[in-house]
């Protein structure tokens, strides 16, 4: 997949929306979670808010932060929408948005409306053919890896993709009950961690063709992608790591890669017990040795954005491999005893690593990888 | 394309129990699976996957938790996984095994179809599967539509299609 670029991003998170002032606080391990108002009896109190956009319906905040990350991640890619019609074939331009359950649980709007009603609205906002993806968790990553595909097959000459999702009472009420909701916070493949800590957001990358990019800078490259299910249940992950495993096999096959050849990891590390066994086995079994890559995550600092996750990981990963650094991943203390890779906590990891995976899990068994090279000018040229 | 063979919702499969198949659409997605995969005789495995695409999937366990969340503030947990709207994969691929890629568009139209076509055939192409199975959902004039075709690069598609009568809100 060496035509597909990254040619720019943005995200909206519970730490802020500026690309380098949310990476510094990663870095100093600063997290977006915090107590917040409800009547509700919960696990948790916590949850990662995105701050700036007020009292509003649910689906109308679902719609207003994916089209302020959209607008922003087109202005990264020095695109200008008013001249689309001009530069692009018509038909060309895609959106690809996901989403889990967004709003549709708590907002009448959101129940009544199809699907896809609030990704046929920004498409038609951002004249563009939309296409709408769900898979629980893995709605941001399999966004990407379908606009990469339609990318490669020449099909899509700009893929505008990512995902969204925000924290509402049913989702609130249900991990709580189902007792994914830490009760008391969220630190990824921890020996003692006991939950995660729901959060919302929005991640958008905007993909291209090499040859479209032409003088613009980017943020690099996608490599490869592949999926896998679980097979294991709704919301029991299969802990053998299987489902995992395969996908980021199918992955690495699709990017022509042999496994020492990746760098770091950005997890899905969503700090359930079963799920963090589930990716500590995976990983343990396919990266050995000495140049085993460097696991971090960031759910402690983002909280779990569910649907949002993938998109706010891949660009995670993208800045990591640029800056050659990895955040820590907060509230880490001891690495639980079937995790064999290195994993970084206290402080941020140097590295020098070219290339990247990204992982998540959803519920429904939806496992995706993704693999993204760092930017270099020289490639493109 | 032809469609080989009409199945009646009251064919159940006898394995499918327990409350996520009281949404007629899930039920009616794993027979259609599973009639698909019979009659291809395929080793089932990590070398099947599924697609599913249309943009009237089932609301079934979705309206039940808005419903009760407006009328009790409370939520069941089993319905809040049942409303899942990638259910119907997760429920085939774990009833047959299935590990092969697995994606749930929840757009539909000539569009959607050609993108999961391209996936489809690239994923078998590539190696990933050996085998696709594709199911939309759809409305139909007297309730909803699902329907299968299964995906692969040796044999002709075959399509099944299952009609479900409009249900009443479930409580």
């Amino acid at each position: 997949m060496k035509d597909v670029v990254v040619t720019g991003f943005a995200w909206r998170t519970a730490l802020g929306q500026a690309v380098d002032n949310v990476w510094e606080q990663l870095n100093a391990g600063k997290s977006g979670s915090r107590y917040i108002e409800t009547d509700l009896v919960l696990r948790n109190d916590r949850a990662a808010i995105v701050p700036g956009f007020g009292e509003m319906s649910p689906q109308r905040r679902l719609r207003e932060i994916a089209r302020s990350a959209i607008a922003d991640a087109l202005l990264d890619a020095e695109i200008d929408t008013t001249t689309f019609c001009e530069i692009y074939r018509a038909g060309s331009v895609f959106l690809v948005l996901g989403t889990s359950h967004g709003a549709r649980l708590d907002d009448e709007e959101a129940g009544q409306a199809l699907p896809d009603d609030y990704v046929q609205e920004l498409a038609e906002e951002f004249k563009a053919v939309p296409i709408a993806i769900s898979t629980a968790c893995s709605s941001g990553s399999d966004t990407i890896a379908v606009g990469a595909e339609l990318v490669r097959a020449g099909i899509a000459d700009l893929c505008i993709c990512g995902a969204v999702d925000i924290v509402t009472r049913s989702k609130l009420l249900a991990h709580s009950a189902l007792g994914t909701m830490s009760p008391t916070d969220l630190s990824s493949f921890d020996a003692d961690a006991d939950g995660t800590i729901l959060g919302e957001g929005a991640g958008v990358l905007i993909l291209e063709p090499a040859h479209r990019v032409g003088t613009r800078g980017h943020r690099g490259f996608i490599r490869g992608c592949g999926s896998a299910n679980d097979a294991a249940g709704l919301t029991a992950p299969d802990t053998s790591g299987r489902g995992v495993k395969l996908a980021v096999e199918r992955s690495l096959a699709d990017a022509g890669f042999g496994s020492d050849e990746i760098g770091i990891i950005n997890a899905h590390g969503s700090g359930t017990p079963t799920n963090d066994q589930m990716e500590a086995r995976a990983y343990s079994s396919i990266f050995r040795g000495l140049n085993a890559p460097t696991i971090f995550a960031t759910k402690g600092a983002f909280g779990h954005s569910l649907g949002a996750t993938g998109a706010l990981e891949a660009i995670a990963t993208l800045i990591a491999l640029a800056k050659g650094t990895v955040p820590p991943v907060i509230g880490h203390r001891t690495t639980r005893d079937d995790l064999t890779l290195p994993i970084a906590y206290g402080n941020p990891v140097q590295h020098n690593a070219r290339i990247g995976l990204s992982v998540t899990v959803g519920f429904g068994g939806f496992n995706t990888a993704l693999i993204f090279e760092k930017p270099n000018a020289g490639e493109l040229s | 394309m032809t469609i080989v063979e009409a199945y009646k919702l009251d064919q159940v499969v006898p394995a499918m129990r327990g409350p996520i198949f009281h949404d007629p659409v899930i039920k009616a997605t794993v027979e259609v699976a599973e009639a698909l995969l019979t009659q291809t005789s395929l080793t089932v495995g990590d070398r099947v996957g599924m697609i599913t695409y249309g943009r009237h999937a089932s609301t079934f366990f979705a309206d039940k938790v808005r419903n009760r969340l407006a009328s009790t503030g409370r939520v069941s947990p089993l319905d809040f996984v049942n409303a899942n709207s990638g259910a119907p994969i997760s429920v085939v691929c774990t009833q047959f095994r299935l590990r092969g890629p697995t994606l749930n568009f929840v757009s539909g139209g000539h569009v959607t179809r050609s993108v999961v076509d391209l996936l489809a055939w690239n994923w078998i192409r590539n190696g990933y599967a050996d085998a696709i199975i594709i199911v939309e959902f759809d409305r139909h004039a007297t309730g909803s539509l699902v329907r299968g075709s299964l995906h692969r690069e040796d044999v002709p598609s075959s399509l099944l299609e299952i009609t479900i009568p409009r249900h009443s809100p479930p409580p």
